[in-house]
């Protein structure tokens, strides 16, 4: 279920704008990307790996609820290895079903190219991996579910509206531009777009990696070396 | 609690403070100082907010001190039932278990987990998932899985809360069983209840995030004198001098000195035609006396 819902939303989003808005958007606007369809994917792909992210980090706020992380946190395996099967296990989920929408690019007019598409894949894990590392950390600090939905509506959704995933940011007001210029979640996705049209970003793809260490270093921060009270 | 061993776990002026915005600091450990060797096997009997689950939180690694100092033995096992249900409810009770195995590194984990499942007769609930079990089903996996990595110190917090007799007596009866197999595990739980905490060679009274007696059951009876007098609720103990403690049920509760106090009180009560009743001291008179305040303590009535 949790999966389907995953998928299912921004592979919606994705149909419903890429078809109803098409006509809307100037396609001198949509930069080397050409289609809306395709110059939206990598922001569909991103709030696919959003949701996983999200979805892992409630995860860890149940588990404190039921009782069941206090039963990990007294047995001897290491801190890390908690903190690796949470990071992973919501990163892999999120960067899998992120790729099962990226392997529809060639259809939109992607330009099939193993470099571009193995640029367009570290983005994305690198987005899954950073993404998943700030949730988690948020997660350990906040005391209920509904807390953790506030800083999903804060803090992630406005981070994914202003990454560029729906409406280009080339013609935007200055102070909008300088959001998104260090908004983590606008590397990621310009790295994967520029890699879907066979080009390697390596400026974003630089940023990138290093939004997937911050996100792995605030998690282990957080989870690694305190317990909860 | 014992001497002549090295301790599990020793704890020093242990003090914990729960601070909330725009409220004074209350504390929920107020100076404890606590050793556990092996073999003990100690009830905490404290009324509700006194500091039980905090200690026995603290001892787990589970809550930080605000000040003073936890020492573990090196590689201790610890072995924890929680007051709320700490297993996964999505999971089946073996999923849960090898789970638990895993985390604590357990080789062959089916042989022990069918072996201990047995023992506490959920063998054939193996399959099914921990939602659709009853609460004392579900304590008893949750009993279990505690004891999985065969830990050196058992801490159990109030895990009778809830049960229906037999699923208690069951509870009770497999410590007793864990016990008699491994006499150097020890064991703390917190319990409410007289006749749980009577079971244990030692108990602990907490108030106020203090220890406020320890000693054994009989030793802790024995200090409240050889007899009580009581005065049922309701009847009125006019200018009578005596020290009365009044229990929250209406009953007036004194601590004669001697046989003579208590001839001397008797006789009093009885020249006024007040009911009286002289019975011998329990551990929930010694609770009352110690660890719950009475509500006009020593005040003559």
């Amino acid at each position: 279920m949790r999966i389907a819902v995953a998928i299912a939303t921004p592979a919606m989003m994705w149909l419903f704008i890429a078809s109803g808005f098409a006509s809307s958007i100037r396609p001198e606007s949509l930069s080397e990307r050409g289609s809306l369809a395709l110059y939206v994917l990598p922001g569909m792909a991103s709030l696919v790996v959003l949701f996983n992210a999200i979805f892992a980090s409630i995860s860890l706020v149940e588990d404190r609820h039921q009782g069941f992380l206090q039963a990990v946190l007294v047995s001897p395996a290491p801190r890390w290895s908690m903190v690796a099967g949470k990071l992973l296990g919501g990163g892999v989920l999120g960067f899998a079903q992120g790729l099962v929408l990226l392997a529809f690019s060639p259809f939109v007019g992607a330009q099939v190219q193993p470099l571009g598409m193995l640029a367009a894949a570290i983005a994305l894990a690198c987005l899954s991996l950073g993404i998943t590392g700030l949730g988690l950390a948020a997660a350990w600090k906040v005391d209920s579910a509904s807390g953790f939905h506030g800083v999903m509506n804060l803090v992630f959704m406005p981070m994914w509206l202003l990454s560029g995933a729906i409406f280009p940011v080339e013609g935007a007001s200055g102070w909008l531009r300088a959001l998104v210029a260090i908004n983590p979640l606008a590397w990621c996705q310009s790295a994967v777009g520029a890699g879907l049209v066979g080009r390697i970003d390596t400026v974003s793809l630089g940023l990138s990696a290093l939004f997937a260490l911050v996100g792995v270093v605030l998690a282990v921060g957080a989870m690694g070396f305190r317990r909860p009270a | 609690m014992t001497g002549g061993h090295e301790s599990l776990v020793r704890i020093q002026a242990a003090v914990v403070e729960h601070r909330a915005r725009r409220t004074e600091p209350t504390k929920a450990l107020s100076g404890v100082d606590f050793a556990i060797s092996p073999g003990d096997c100690v009830a905490l009997l404290g009324p509700n907010g006194s500091g039980k689950s905090t200690l026995l939180r603290a001892i787990a690694g589970l809550q930080r001190l605000t000040s003073g100092s936890i020492k573990r033995s090196h590689d201790l096992r610890l072995g924890v039932v929680f007051q709320s249900p700490a297993l996964d409810p999505l999971l089946t009770v073996h999923e849960n278990l090898r789970l638990q195995a895993a985390l604590f590194g357990i080789d062959r984990p089916n042989e022990r987990i069918e072996r201990f499942c047995a023992e506490q007769a959920i063998d054939g609930r193996l399959g099914d998932r921990v939602r659709s079990l009853s609460g004392g089903l579900a304590r008893r996996v949750e009993f279990v899985r505690a004891i999985l990595s065969e830990p050196d110190l058992l801490l159990l917090d109030e895990p009778t809360v809830g049960l229906d007799l037999p699923s208690r007596a069951a509870l009770l009866g497999a410590i007793d069983v864990l016990r008699g197999q491994r006499p150097e595990v020890a064991v703390v739980m917190s319990t409410h209840l007289m006749t749980d905490a009577e079971r244990f060679e030692q108990v602990v009274m907490m108030s106020g995030g203090k220890f406020v007696r320890e000693g054994s059951p009989t030793e802790l009876i024995a200090q409240l004198g050889s007899q009580l007098l009581g005065v049922p609720a309701g009847a009125s103990v006019g200018a009578i001098d005596v020290p009365w403690e009044l229990q929250a049920d209406g009953t007036r509760i004194a601590r004669p000195a001697d046989d003579a106090q208590l001839a001397s009180w008797s006789a009093q009560l009885a020249g006024v035609g007040v009911p009286f009743f002289v019975r011998k001291p329990t551990l929930a008179d010694a609770y009352l006396h110690w660890a719950e305040a009475p509500l006009e303590a020593g005040v003559p009535a």
